[in-house]
């Protein structure tokens, strides 16, 4: 009878597709989930939704709701991690002041200065999560899928003694993207992956034993086909190899891409998705339709309508849980300790690889070499999270700064003085929700 | 294969509605559903007083295309086909822009 913690449950729509995954394992019939969220509103909301749907499903499944993490962390056999810290009030200074700068920024949640500014919001409340859990359930297994996830694992792995896997959806996401785009069934395609969240790479591709990579490189002359992921078509030209974030994530992680205004104009053309400050502008408001329509099929669920969607998702959350709990082995992609898993990658990095889950918990599987060109690639992204972690927890404000200087993209368009500035600059508009070190002195 | 006009007749019935009709105020688009299981596509109309019509025909350039099985709307109508799940496994292709796909998932 597990107990599963959700923190930052307030995300509600995410949370009920945990539960609702969560309730789809076949053999797992009851159990508690503790819900926590500072904001008490939105922990409301997803309280109510945890409640309709575990009605809907009809096991008999109990939900804890509360703002007082430490009161609901004991006797956890699993927490995850999904907070967002300061998001909606810095989401727009993490786009428009590197924008002044020359930095385009996409998404702006995992790298460059938006994803080290939401690495400072968001890991000092992370950190005392994990220390939390520490003392009061230490034996848990923590599944972390806030961003940005490689430094936020790495700071869990680095800090405490915790057994962290992060995960995201990107690579199963994108292994049906592949198979669309060669219109070959999806069940008989095998791959396999490596490298850093959202820089992984499709190092094996094939079926029926034969390479695909043939077939994708003609499938990409299709005007119709390439135009649909023009930026990850042409790292595969360029590189040899299909990444596993969309186009417009992935071009923050190479200096290629959004460097020049007419880049992005060139590539935001074929696909939308690649323009600058997606994020930006869409987040808030996709929060808030998202809430409404919740709301919307709570109220339908409570008229006796069927309006939530029961089935299970391709999200690995679930199955980490079903590996774990019922000892059924899976194999999932997850983000973990860099123990020679991929040998030419620096170690004790944040890596993303297979990871087989069973009752024994998460046991990444060794990989080997990455290809030199694309180790070089995420390397230096794992010397930005190593960074980032010395500065929090070394209270470092230099190395903060030293990870933005080298930021692939920044680097690309800034002098050192101009990424300082910058730096300042965010610093002092995001103050009220950063580490007193990062604050100007 | 699904009987599919009934589940887009409850899509355009939807329309009749006040809430839905104050939702799409303004929104003057056309949607354009194809089904290759059935080799039969669909146009929904929406006009910008909100309201809506369904025909069966085909058209070049609609705002919104979808593309998927009879089977898989008909699921995501019924609530035993996630429209995400659906989308990410490409069993449901949609095209548009960003905006206008969101609107469109008010239908779903």
């Amino acid at each position: 009878m597990p107990k599963v913690a959700l923190i930052g449950a307030g995300s509600a729509v995410f949370a009920q597709r945990m539960i609702t995954d969560i309730l789809a394992i076949g053999g797992l019939d009851t159990g508690t989930f503790a819900l926590v969220d500072l904001d008490t509103e939105r922990l409301e909301l997803a309280h109510e939704v945890a409640q309709q749907t575990i009605q809907a499903v009809g096991k008999p499944w109990t939900v804890q709701a509360t703002t007082q993490r430490r009161d609901v962390l004991p006797g956890c056999d699993y927490v995850i991690n999904m907070i967002e810290v300061g998001g909606l009030a810095n989401v727009y200074s993490d786009y428009a002041i590197p924008l002044k700068y020359g930095v385009d920024q996409c998404i702006a949640d995992t790298i460059g200065p938006g994803g080290v500014f939401k690495y400072l919001r968001t890991a000092p409340s992370w950190l005392a999560i994990c220390r939390d859990i520490e003392d009061l359930c230490p034996h848990a297994l923590v599944i972390n899928y806030s961003n940005p996830m490689s430094a936020l694992v790495l700071t869990a792995l680095r800090a405490t003694s915790l057994q962290v896997v992060g995960l995201c959806h990107s690579i199963v996401q994108t292994a049906y993207e592949l198979a669309d785009y060669m219109d070959v069934p999806f069940e008989r395609m095998r791959y396999r992956c490596a490298g850093i969240n959202h820089l992984s790479w499709f190092v094996t591709l094939e079926m029926d034993g034969d390479d695909l990579y043939p077939h994708l490189r003609r499938a990409a002359e299709d005007p119709a086909i390439y135009e649909q992921d023009p930026i990850r078509f042409d790292l595969m030209r360029a590189f040899g190899y299909f990444t596993t974030e969309s186009s417009g994530h992935v071009s923050e992680y190479v200096p290629y891409f959004r460097k020049r205004k007419d880049l992005v104009e060139h590539y935001a053309s074929m696909q939308p998705d690649c323009r600058g400050g997606e994020r930006a502008s869409r987040w808030p408001v996709d929060r808030a339709e998202h809430d409404e329509r919740l709301r919307d099929y709570l109220e339908r669920e409570r008229r006796g309508e069927r309006a939530f969607f029961l089935d299970r998702s391709l999200d690995a959350g679930s199955y980490v849980i079903e590996g774990h709990a019922l000892n059924r082995p899976q194999v999932i992609y997850g983000n973990v300790r860099n123990c020679r898993l991929i040998e030419n990658l620096p170690r004790e990095g944040c890596v993303e690889i297979p990871c087989l889950v069973d009752r024994n918990g998460i046991q990444p599987i060794h990989f080997g070499w990455l290809p030199t060109h694309l180790a070089a690639l995420d390397s230096a992204h794992i010397t930005i999270h190593d960074l980032l972690v010395q500065a929090l927890l070394n209270e470092d404000r230099s190395a903060a700064v030293q990870a933005l200087l080298l930021d692939p993209l920044t680097g690309a368009v800034c002098s050192l003085t101009e990424i300082r500035q910058m730096f300042d600059e965010m610093a002092a508009t995001q103050q009220a929700y950063l580490p007193h070190f990062i604050n100007p002195t | 294969m699904a009987d599919i006009v009934p589940y887009l007749e409850s899509i355009r019935a939807r329309f009749e509605q006040p809430e839905t009709r104050a939702a799409f105020q303004g929104f003057a688009r056309t949607i354009l559903f194809m089904f290759p299981d059935l080799q039969r596509s669909f146009l929904l109309r929406i006009a910008q007083d909100g309201s809506a019509t369904l025909t069966e025909e085909n058209v070049p350039n609609p705002d919104i295309n979808v593309t998927t099985s009879s089977d898989t709307l008909a699921g995501i109508l019924d609530r035993t086909v996630n429209p995400e799940l659906a989308f990410i496994t490409r069993k449901l292709k949609a095209s548009g822009t960003m905006e206008d796909l969101l609107r469109l998932q008010k239908l779903l």
